[in-house]
């Protein structure tokens, strides 16, 4: 029972994913090299990291689609590199991901890309599924009729919420989230933070994004990881705030980084004053 | 294994909620609540105090069903023992979606006859024709364009398609061109030989190579191996809109994609005509040593009193009419290409499948055209 379903026994309660001395190579370019990092249950983590700095790479690695030159890849307390092939179909069903253009199968309607891992996964009935369908529509906040509608018709934030819909459709503990907010205008982006808030709250949800919207960043994120020199810096947000990395200091007090304080802050005041 | 146990408490009913109530379990509790009775009123317990992995989707498939159960007589539904925390969420976005509901436009079905539909598919077939014919005026006006300012035929392009749809085509054109006329010198010899004609079989081969064999063999390898991949680069390059990116820059995607294709393959195809008919003759001079006994040098006098001073250059004056016809192709449903991965796979379909047909219409009119003018 517990190979068959890495969620149910986790050997360590509190973390989800943990990387430990993990190298990337292409070439001569070192892209890790012996990054840790560690994801705990139930919270929001960020990774940033420069262009090429290596945040997709981490992210296929941890979904077990790049194999490391080395280290070791927890995910629910188990190797991912030592997974059975049954084990590893259990695996990528408890982790849902949403990659940065969407990743929508452009010849399948909405409902059918949302249908699409439940008909592989389990056999299902067509008024069930149309049910579910309408649900994880529901959940990401999407009107009824956008399950008829292929991806080339949809716009940017309905495609980023309609893939959210398909990651979450089995259900999973472990949500990964390839810069969720990016193309998308500041009103769908601050949308889309609200939704991802919303559904960690009510879903219990573990969620690591990667994401350069310094905005969505200060406003759900519990933690922060910057990828600096092939290596992986995690605080909390006013710590990483107080880093002296010069890379982190440039990234966290730019121009466009204080405006997005402000504004973080500016938030705050007055939830605290309804609250 | 039964995850719901249904009974009567007092006026109304309880629902006892057990075992996996997870997203795997599904299946089975779609069953059991199928199962419930039509025809509930009252008050209605659901008791949780039971249930292990409650997931989002079961939850889901209860609350929808009681809904239809208890939409007549009102069924007023109480949770109790604990219940996941989702099921208010659920409730709340149920509340909503029967809300809207009454909204949803139900599409008024369609019915056209079969009059309707022919003329449908006429006008669409006109309009495409009228494209085509557009996109081939674009492709002369770029032409005409190059008399003035030479620069627009992009040299270096053009080699590279020469390279790509003619060179590296060299090898098997020749082994298909040489295959299939050892073939035809065989079925031939058999034939000629009740005769005591055998010596024919030079004549059958050199003019089925020459004016039509080779030709028609290359230009449908050729839009097997080159229509397809104009259509395919052309259309991801559109899904990409790297087409649209190409016009906004102010730049001709005619001059830069299309023209270098159709120009290299119309350099191409004759280039590989010339070997298919060499690897033609010479498929059908070896059937003729090995299984006629004729030798090399007879075989030679008797092609050259079979050929007549058109022969070879019917076949040839083909070739680029052929390249044309392929290239416009391949590259007009290419630009077609929209949306989505589905539609790249039908229009390189399209392209091939089109290409072909057009190359054999094409060959038919010359039969009847040199025919005419005895060519």
């Amino acid at each position: 029972m517990a190979a068959r379903d890495p969620v149910a026994e986790p050997r360590d309660d509190d973390l989800v994913v943990r990387v430990a001395g993990l190298v990337n190579r292409f070439g001569s370019q070192v892209v890790h090299n012996g990054l840790s990092f560690e994801v705990r249950r139930n919270e929001i983590m960020g990774i940033v990291g420069g262009s090429g700095a290596g945040k997709s790479v981490l992210l296929h690695t941890i979904l077990g689609l790049h194999e490391p030159q080395a280290g070791t890849v927890e995910v629910f307390g188990r190797n991912i590199l030592e997974l059975s092939p049954a084990e590893r179909l259990a695996m990528s069903r408890a982790c849902g991901v949403t990659f940065q253009s969407g990743a929508l199968i452009s010849s399948l309607s909405v409902a059918e890309n949302i249908q699409l891992p439940l008909r592989e996964a389990y056999s299902l009935n067509e008024d069930l599924l149309e049910d579910l369908v309408q649900l994880n529509l529901s959940l990401v906040g999407l009107a009824p009729d956008a399950a008829e509608k292929y991806p080339a018709q949809l716009s940017g934030g309905m495609v980023k919420r309609a893939a959210l819909a398909r990651a979450l459709s089995l259900e999973p503990k472990l949500l990964f989230l390839d810069e969720p907010t990016s193309g998308l205008d500041p009103i769908s982006a601050t949308d889309f933070d609200a939704l991802l808030l919303y559904l960690h709250g009510e879903l219990k949800l573990t969620v690591v994004m990667i994401t350069h919207d310094l905005d969505s960043l200060f406003r759900t994120c519990d933690r922060v990881s910057v990828i600096v020199d092939g290596r992986m810096v995690t605080d909390t947000l006013p710590g990483i705030l107080e880093n002296t990395n010069p890379w982190i200091r440039e990234y966290f007090h730019g121009q466009r980084a204080r405006g997005a304080q402000l504004a973080a802050a500016g938030e705050a005041v007055p939830r605290a004053a309804h609250g | 294994m039964d995850a719901l146990a249904l009974q009567r408490e007092g006026e109304g009913w309880r629902i006892d909620l057990r075992g996996d109530w997870s997203l795997a379990a599904l299946p089975g509790i779609d069953l059991e609540l199928g199962a419930l009775p039509a025809a509930m009123s009252g008050a209605l317990v659901c008791d949780w105090s039971q249930v292990e992995h409650p997931g989002i989707a079961p939850v889901w498939a209860l609350l929808t069903r009681l809904s239809e159960l208890g939409s007549a007589p009102r069924l007023v539904v109480r949770h109790e023992g604990n219940p996941p925390h989702t099921v208010q969420l659920l409730q709340k976005l149920q509340l909503e979606l029967c809300t809207s509901h009454g909204t949803r436009a139900l599409a008024v079905p369609n019915h056209e006859g079969f009059v309707g539909k022919l003329g449908r598919w006429t006008v669409l077939q006109g309009t495409e024709a009228g494209h085509l014919l557009a996109f081939f005026g674009r492709i002369a006006t770029v032409l005409g364009q190059s008399f003035s300012r030479p620069r627009v035929l992009r040299l270096a392009s053009i080699a590279r398609h020469v390279q790509e749809t003619g060179v590296s085509a060299i090898p098997i054109v020749s082994l298909i061109a040489f295959l299939i006329s050892v073939v035809v010198a065989y079925l031939g010899a058999q034939q000629l030989a009740r005769f005591g004609a055998t010596i024919f079989v030079v004549d059958l081969v050199t003019i089925a190579v020459l004016r039509e064999m080779g030709v028609l063999l290359t230009a449908i390898i050729v839009a097997g191996r080159s229509g397809s991949a104009f259509a395919a680069e052309i259309g991801v390059m559109q899904l990409n809109e790297e087409i649209d990116a190409l016009r906004a820059m102010g730049m001709n995607p005619i001059e830069l994609l299309v023209v270098p294709r159709v120009l290299g393959l119309i350099i191409a195809l004759p280039c590989l005509t010339v070997i298919a008919d060499a690897m033609g003759l010479a498929g059908g001079g070896l059937l003729s040593l090995v299984q006629l006994h004729i030798p090399p040098a007879q075989f030679t006098i008797r092609m050259r009193e079979a050929l007549s001073s058109t022969t070879f250059w019917a076949g040839m004056v083909k070739a680029p009419v052929f390249a044309l016809l392929i290239g416009m192709v391949g590259a007009y449903r290419g630009m077609q290409v929209r949306d989505s991965a589905r539609e790249l796979g039908r229009l390189t379909t399209m392209a091939v499948v089109q290409s072909i047909f057009l190359v054999i219409l094409a060959d038919a009119f010359f039969a009847i055209l040199f025919e005419q003018i005895s060519f």
